[in-house]
């Protein structure tokens, strides 16, 4: 047995997932949440080598619009070109490396180094060296600094991701099986989606992975957020609230609903549950443009039932009583950022827009109902996976109804989960992700 | 600068009677004298950042932390604080606001609009002493039973929040 007492060294990654579901045991070494080893290796082979979501394209419309964000450990810029492209470099000037950027979001069709006053262009060509003559009498190949540029960047309508891999497979081959799930939010407007103006970030003490789990835990949902249930459903009552005025509140109650989870395949996965009144849903009102573009059976997807869909390992698209984009940012073993925006279809009416900002602010935000219980629940469970003496943390509620492949509702999907299971707190999801991990991991970058 | 007059001096000594009475009851749990602070049209609002200069200035267009436009969301609040049931909230950090720079802007004897800086200190077993801070932008309105608060607009300086995040720790 591995020595419980110092960090964890490579050839150990692969044996924290304990993987005998064939024999009923599905476990993780709790060591993965806050060795310090573990966190540099996850940054180089998760993090720095598969595809990192990092902006969406409404936040870029124009050229030189650029978003300064980080992949993985690196800084980089990610920007749209003159030809109307996204790309992106990394977010250091190539004489001393200064950042390159004042801001963490604005236009420059040129980057000018602040420190020196080296320029490039936004796609990264050095076309200026200050003092240029003085400095190289005999001329120079300015080409050779040039900015190094992020190897991929790729957007799938509109979700922009980047990836320092080059040799990763496509973007469209990393989302595979959950590409109709982001057609359901990405198709709530023929005239497209908008990031509306404004983030939060809030900074929780726990493992990244804690919140990648958390995103898509339907089992905490009626014990964590049993006061929130409570807490609009006494406001639901005092105004006779109705239509996009009600919060929706079916999933509070375990059996209320039709609800369950997909393993889709690369760590991803979903849940999602039947909205128990779906016209209190800011999407509603699209019905008569939306439905003759998608058809009747996704429609009942987007409008019907809430979703909360990972793509592993940073990004969370939520579709329950408003719109999320969740961006998981680790910051240490121990410590992990994560910045929030509303995401809302473009030309909705000013009802839907304000109903679906109260609705955001309600749940969806660390100063609202909903969201400083989960947090503050993983900062506890972060204290408490330090207890080196309860190794592990069992993934094994659920494997005697889990069904290998699509249930009858993906069946009608076309789509072709690994698993699936209802209802959707089950833990066949958390299968999927850490066997994702434990491959990453086991990969030589 | 003008002379001060000892109206002015009264209307000063008044506003920060109640702008600290607010933080009292707040630091001390005392919710529901807390709220009769409120006028039952009561704005309260804090605005997310839109980047490092920018505060979201529309509610209904834009990201705000905490948007209410009566005083009913606020009674959601302390009653979802009363129901002892929100892991965030039980136990609560222990916390001191500081509230200094007290200014009168505008307004007349019955409508003041007031501007202040405040810190909130505080401590919770798990996190330590932490500290953070703003300015607070009111409105107060005098009514039959003295000054009451039309609205707070509360400008967080964080750009990232250290959680929780919630009426009272702000």
């Amino acid at each position: 047995m591995p020595d419980a007492s110092g960090p964890a060294q490579p050839d150990q990654f692969a044996q924290m997932v304990d993987d005998r579901a064939s024999e009923g045991q599905f476990r993780i070494d709790r060591r993965m949440y806050d060795d310090e080893a573990v966190f540099e290796a996850e940054m180089e082979r998760i993090f720095e080598a598969t595809w990192m979501y990092v902006a969406h394209e409404s936040q870029i419309p124009s050229a030189g619009d650029y978003i300064w964000t980080e992949v993985g450990r690196q800084p980089v810029i990610i920007n749209r070109l003159d030809d109307g492209s996204v790309s992106g470099v990394i977010n250091a000037c190539s004489h001393r490396g200064a950042l390159l950027t004042a801001n963490r979001q604005g236009n420059a069709r040129v980057l000018v180094c602040r420190y020196h006053g080296w320029t490039f262009k936004s796609s990264g060509e050095c076309i200026r060296i200050k003092d240029e003559a003085a400095g190289f009498p005999n001329g120079v190949d300015k080409s050779c600094y040039n900015l190094t540029p992020v190897p991929r960047v790729e957007s799938y309508k509109g979700f922009i991701f980047a990836c320092l891999n080059p040799d990763a497979p496509t973007l469209m081959e990393h989302l595979a099986e959950t590409l109709p799930f982001i057609d359901m939010l990405a198709d709530q407007s023929p005239d497209g989606m908008e990031v509306l103006p404004g983030s939060a970030a809030y900074v929780v003490d726990c493992n990244w992975k804690l919140q990648v789990e958390n995103g898509v835990d339907g089992y905490h949902v009626g014990v964590v957020h049993r006061n929130f249930a409570q807490t609009v459903r006494r406001r639901n009552e005092i105004n006779g609230a109705s239509g996009m005025k009600l919060t929706e509140n079916a999933r509070f109650d375990p059996g209320a609903v039709e609800t369950a989870c997909y393993d889709l395949g690369n760590g991803h996965n979903i849940i999602w549950s039947d909205r128990g009144a779906p016209e209190a849903a800011p999407l509603y009102e699209a019905k008569d443009k939306v439905l003759p573009e998608v058809g009747q059976e996704k429609w009942n997807w987007m409008v019907g039932r809430g979703r909360n869909l990972l793509l592993y390992p940073n990004l969370f698209l939520m579709d329950q009583s408003s719109t999320q984009i969740r961006i998981i940012r680790p910051l240490s073993a121990s410590s992990t950022e994560v910045r929030v925006y509303c995401i809302a279809p473009k030309g909705e009416s000013v009802q839907a827009r304000t109903a679906r900002l109260n609705k955001f602010r309600d749940f969806f935000l660390t100063s609202g109902l909903a969201t400083p219980d989960d947090s503050v629940a993983l900062e506890d469970t972060q204290a408490g996976v330090g207890g080196r003496l309860a190794k592990w943390s069992p993934f094994e509620r659920g494997q005697a109804t889990e069904i290998k492949g699509p249930d009858a509702h993906a069946r009608l999907l076309n789509i072709n989960p690994v698993a699936s299971n209802t209802p959707w707190d089950l833990e066949t999801i958390f299968v999927g992700q850490y066997r994702r991990w434990a491959e990453l991991m086991a990969s030589q970058p | 600068m003008n002379a001060v007059s000892d109206a002015d001096i009264r209307l000063q000594y008044e506003v920060e009677r109640l702008i600290f009475r607010e933080a009292y009851l707040l630091d001390n749990r005392k919710f529901d004298s807390w709220l009769d602070l409120y006028l039952e049209d009561a704005e309260y609002l804090m605005p997310a950042w839109i980047n490092e200069t920018t505060l979201a200035t529309d509610p209904n267009a834009e990201l705000f932390l905490i948007y209410f436009p009566t005083k009913a969301g606020l009674d959601d609040r302390v009653y979802r604080i009363n129901t002892r049931d929100s892991y965030a909230s039980a136990p609560m950090p222990r916390s001191a606001h500081v509230i200094g720079n007290v200014l009168i802007l505008g307004g007349d004897q019955d409508r003041i609009e007031v501007t202040c800086s405040w810190t909130v200190h505080q401590y919770a077993d798990r996190k330590g002493p932490r500290s953070h801070g703003g300015r607070y932008d009111y409105v107060l309105q005098r009514g039959d039973d003295g000054l009451k608060i039309a609205k707070k607009h509360i400008t967080f300086l964080n750009d990232r929040v250290d959680i929780p995040l919630d009426v009272y720790n702000v």
